[in-house]
């Protein structure tokens, strides 16, 4: 692997997930396509244009030196942040179960979650790297990016997102944490929001119900533990070797959101444990090539910005298997490169793109 | 580049990651290798769905009248396992249901959580079982769709199939919207379809379709209808169509084929009848369709009001062995003239002077030979030949509608262009998709398509077809009261037989729109294949004799519901001398004041065109609206000035 240049290796990595991801969102989605839309590939379609305008975006950010991306920063916070306030209107946001994450624009819809994720690394990653050593300084160092850290959440939390909530939160903490932060202002900021996540989770019904549904989801089968025990039986059905491509049951009636959430399950039915075992080691070595470019990066900022964009990606996914192996409690969140949903793999891909800039940044000065 | 520390944390962080991962392989490998029997035998014992047809949307008119609805009715099932006297039940069900006993003991017996003894039963007997209150025994609500008014609007409505599935028209066209979601019930089973052990049972309640309001108007269909059907029964017509039209908006408010079907037994017609001929089928629409040639000579600037043209006697040899003729003989008729009297040999002449490029482009323009757009199924765009596929003869054919193709609604929508004062609009049907809450999920705006002719030509033309209906070949479609611009057809169709054009099988159609110079609603009528009626001691089949009264009644009607105010000038036979008698007047007035240039300022375009007419200036006119001012100005003297150029501005 050593001989592998990190952008090419992280590449070639991410077209194998974008390839899987195009597989099964055919495959898991066929059946409901024809069914409400009259035409089997209608998700296929929509998911091949996305992977076309990630690429484009992909090899649009590699081609940028990343050193150049804080000059765009504030009007792309101020943007962000009036997009997560736009979407919470009903004028503006379309409401799915619930829940008001996406934005109507046309015939199509934009997750403003899945930008913020992008541009609030962007922004840490930024800041962080030009205060150095005022970062151990509570007041000027760790307040003034926690206080931006705290109105994203919340926003977010409005919509509410849960799962794409504590995803930013753990991300930025870790970047937080590995620019030189204090553990004890660390320390003493996880005391002080423990009865604020303890609240969130007691407050609202359905997240308790879903703490519960997993910690026994056979206790109520039909209701909360439904989504979790169909996707355990999916996985289960599907063994070492699994049913074969486009033979899986599930995805027919019992598991909802098949070919979004869910979609790990259907590979693990269809492709089984060896096809499941396949994506996580494909986002092992994701996470492998994003933690030797941090290494690698020329600057602080570089580094943390691959650190932060490589948690991201990477927790995502473990989260989204974790909730189809009945290892987390369940929530909505994609995973990365392979669930159907543009915004997702839009930004995921502009990602990586910049991961690719750094490297090559960095090849380059090595040459010089 | 990281500090010593820093890299040490984030080599922290990725331990972090990598350890995450591995637990979750390990976790993996578990569900799938070591549970893998256990959840497989879970997968066989899941949970078996049944469908339950959510309620269709309501189909509404432009005033909210109910066109489509669907009934709730209820459907009986049981839960075998929870019954304990099953014959006793068995003998009750069945005198209600007025049913065999031992099929329904059959299927109590049966070893399941769940089945269904009686789909969709009347509401009555559902309350009796109701009332019985037995244990193990219910009742869900589904739904059946019923046309209240049986074949009305039926070509429009289209109709749902029995499992609920639009078929036909709005109710296949709009199906997404009006569908809803079903629900299920769940029952389980295991591998071989037996119940296991607590057999549960699990309700998910179907959510409903939302409703559609249409652009028709219950009451102007139901006219509609009526006068179709007489003039289609008595003219023992092979099929009629008409349809009623804003021209402005392209909003249908009427469409009716003949025959027509029952909704709520389309099963027992043929489906030919079921399609809605108004877009589906093709006809050639012989003089009708001379309002075009007219408004691309008008608009291309070959023809005036006053030019004349010889009409042959009646008789003109296009070829070697082709022969056009005049219904009646004329010599010399002027452009207004020739429309009125639909000369076909002043036509074709006129079709000369535009030459087949324009001609063409005009009648691609106005849409012909593609699609309106309309919101029905099965439209088709006709046939319009491109004029390198001409023969010698489409020049003496074309301009008087023949050798093209086209379906009535595309007829309607050309003739709106001229009516609405130049523009084409895209015809619609549904005006909004409604959810149950009354929220508006889709809303259909008018939507114009182009601007085919200016509103100088527009209504220079809706001048020279007023005269079609006052003295020409329409007068059968004056309304009392009101100005009518339209236009007669009568063509003959080709005997699939001979190939060539039948003497006594015509499509006689009416065009036309009123009022003239603010229309309100635009007619179209066909009727195909009329018998005909005697006239001048013979049988004709003249569009102005059997379409155009349909046209008259339909349009007086409308108009009255409609509440339009009569206009100025009223028709009828003393009409004409109070015409004759305006007309010597305006030369008056003409004669007086032709000196000066009269005061036009707020005119309206329509009000400046007509004055203007009298005299011998050629108009320049510039924007839209009223007028603002104009050169030469008020009063000042005219002698030697040939032109006048007049700003307008909307208000």
């Amino acid at each position: 692997m050593k001989k592998i240049s990190s952008h090419l290796g992280l590449f070639l990595i991410t077209l194998a997930l974008i390839s899987i991801g195009i597989i099964m969102v055919y495959s898991a989605s066929a059946i409901i396509s024809l069914e409400r839309y009259n035409d089997p590939y209608f998700f296929l379609k929509r998911q091949m244009a996305w992977v076309f305008l990630g690429l484009v975006g992909m090899f649009f950010a590699a081609r940028v030196n990343y050193r150049a991306l804080p000059k765009l920063l504030k009007p792309l916070l101020l943007l962000t942040l009036f997009l997560l306030i736009l979407v919470l209107f009903p004028q503006f946001g379309k409401e799915v179960a619930g829940a008001r994450r996406w934005l109507r624009i046309g015939d199509f819809t934009l997750q403003p979650s899945e930008i913020t994720k992008l541009i609030l690394i962007l922004y840490m990653a930024d800041t962080l790297s030009r205060k150095k050593e005022k970062i151990k300084d509570l007041v000027y160092g760790f307040l003034p990016p926690l206080i931006i850290l705290g109105t994203i959440f919340i926003l977010i939390l409005r919509q509410p997102d849960l799962g794409t909530a504590l995803i930013i939160l753990v991300v930025i903490l870790g970047m937080l944490f590995v620019s030189g932060v204090r553990l004890r202002h660390l320390f003493s900021l996880f005391l002080v929001a423990l009865p604020g996540i303890w609240l969130l989770i007691n407050k609202v019904g359905y997240r308790k119900r879903r703490i519960l549904a997993f910690l026994d989801p056979w206790s109520d089968p039909l209701g909360d533990g439904y989504q979790i025990i169909q996707s355990l039986i999916a996985l289960g059905s599907g063994g070492i070797l699994g049913r074969g491509l486009g033979e899986g049951t599930q995805k027919l009636f019992y598991l909802p959101a098949p070919h979004t959430d869910f979609i790990f399950a259907i590979l693990g039915e269809e492709l089984g444990f060896l096809g499941g075992v396949a994506v996580i080691i494909l986002f092992g070595a994701f996470i492998y090539f994003g933690a030797r470019i941090a290494r690698r990066a020329p600057d602080l900022f570089g580094s943390l910005l691959a650190l932060g964009i490589t948690t991201w990606i990477g927790l995502q996914a473990m989260i989204n298997i974790g909730v189809a192996t009945g290892t987390l409690p369940t929530k909505g969140i994609p995973l990365p490169f392979i669930s159907f949903g543009g915004s997702s793999l839009i930004f995921s891909l502009m990602g990586v793109g910049i991961l690719l800039s750094i490297s090559l940044q960095s090849h380059a000065r090595q040459e010089r | 580049m990281f500090e010593k520390g820093q890299r040490i944390r984030a080599s922290l962080i990725f331990f972090f990651l990598f350890a995450f991962l591995l637990t979750l392989t390990i976790r993996l490998a578990y569900l799938q290798i070591v549970r893998s029997p256990e959840l497989q035998g879970k997968a066989q014992n899941r949970w078996k769905p049944i469908k339950i047809e959510p309620q269709r949307g309501i189909i509404y008119d432009r005033r909210m009248r109910k066109l489509a609805i669907s009934l709730s009715l209820n459907s009986l099932y049981a839960r075998p396992k929870e019954i304990e006297n099953k014959e006793k039940i068995a003998e009750k069900l069945s005198l209600i249901l007025k049913k065999n006993p031992s099929p329904i003991l059959e299927k109590l017996n049966r070893e399941k959580n769940f089945v269904w003894l009686a789909r969709k039963i009347p509401k009555d007997l559902a309350e009796e079982i109701k009332g019985l209150n037995i244990e193990g025994i219910g009742l869900t609500e589904e739904s059946k769709r019923l046309y209240p008014k049986g074949s009305f609007a039926c070509h429009l409505l289209g109709f749902a199939g029995l499992d609920d599935q639009g078929l036909e028209g709005i109710e296949l066209l709009y199906n997404q919207y009006i569908k809803g979601t079903p629900g299920w019930i769940l029952s389980t089973r295991d591998a071989r379809g037996r119940s296991v052990l607590s057999g549960e049972y699990r309700f998910y309640p179907p959510s409903g379709g939302y409703d559609i309001i249409l652009t028709i108007d219950e009451s102007i269909q139901h006219i509609a209808e009526r006068e179709l059907e007489k003039v289609y029964k008595e003219q023992g017509a092979r099929s009629a169509t008409i349809i009623v039209m804003d021209p402005k908006t392209g909003e249908v408010l009427a469409l009716a084929n003949q025959p027509s079907y029952d909704l709520n037994r389309f099963e027992d017609y043929p489906s030919y009848i079921w399609r809605n001929q108004a877009v589906t089928d093709l006809f050639e629409p012989g003089s009708s369709l001379k309002i075009v040639t007219a408004a691309a000579a008008l608009a291309e600037d070959v023809v005036k009001y006053e030019d004349r043209f010889y009409c042959e006697n009646g008789v003109l040899r296009v070829s070697k062995d082709h022969v056009v003729h005049d219904i009646n003989k004329y010599e010399w008729l002027t452009f207004s003239e020739v429309i009125e009297k639909s000369s076909n040999i002043g036509t074709i002449k006129l079709g000369q002077r535009l030459g087949p490029l324009k001609l063409y482009e005009y009648l691609r323009s106005f849409g012909f030979g593609s699609l309106t757009g309309v919101d029905l199924p099965g439209e088709v765009r006709g046939i319009l030949r491109k004029p390198r596929e001409w023969s010698d003869l489409s020049m003496a054919a074309l301009p008087i509608g023949q050798e093209i193709s086209v379906t009535a609604i595309q007829l309607a929508t050309a003739a709106s262009a001229i009516a609405n004062g130049g523009v084409l609009v895209r015809p619609r049907v549904v005006k909004a998709v409604v959810s149950k809450e009354g929220r508006v999920v889709k809303e259909f705006e008018p939507t114009s398509i182009r601007r085919v002719i200016s509103q100088e030509t527009a209504y220079r033309l809706t001048d020279i077809l007023k005269g079609v209906t006052l003295k020409g070949t329409g007068t059968r479609a004056q309304v009392p009261g009101y100005e009518v611009a339209g236009k007669t057809g009568t063509a003959q169709k080709i005997d699939p037989k001979t190939k060539k054009y039948s003497q006594d099988k015509t499509t006689a159609t009416f065009l036309g729109w009123v009022p003239a110079d603010d229309p309100r609603i635009l007619i179209l009528v066909v009727v195909d294949e009329p018998k005909g009626l005697p006239y001048e001691g013979r049988m004709v089949r003249y569009g102005g004799l059997i379409a155009a009264p349909v046209f008259k009644e339909v349009a007086q009607r409308t108009l009255r519901y409609l509440n339009v105010p009569p206009g100025k000038s009223p028709t009828g036979e003393i009409i004409r001398v109070s015409l004759s008698d305006m007309d010597l007047r305006v030369q008056e007035i003409e004669i007086e004041s032709r000196e000066k240039m009269p005061d036009l300022n707020e005119k309206s375009m329509r009000e400046t065109f007509r004055i203007l007419s009298n005299y011998d200036l050629k108009p320049n006119f510039i924007g839209s609206g009223q007028v603002m001012r104009h050169d030469p100005p008020p009063e000042s003297p005219l002698e030697g000035i040939k032109e006048c150029t007049v700003w307008f501005a909307s208000r």
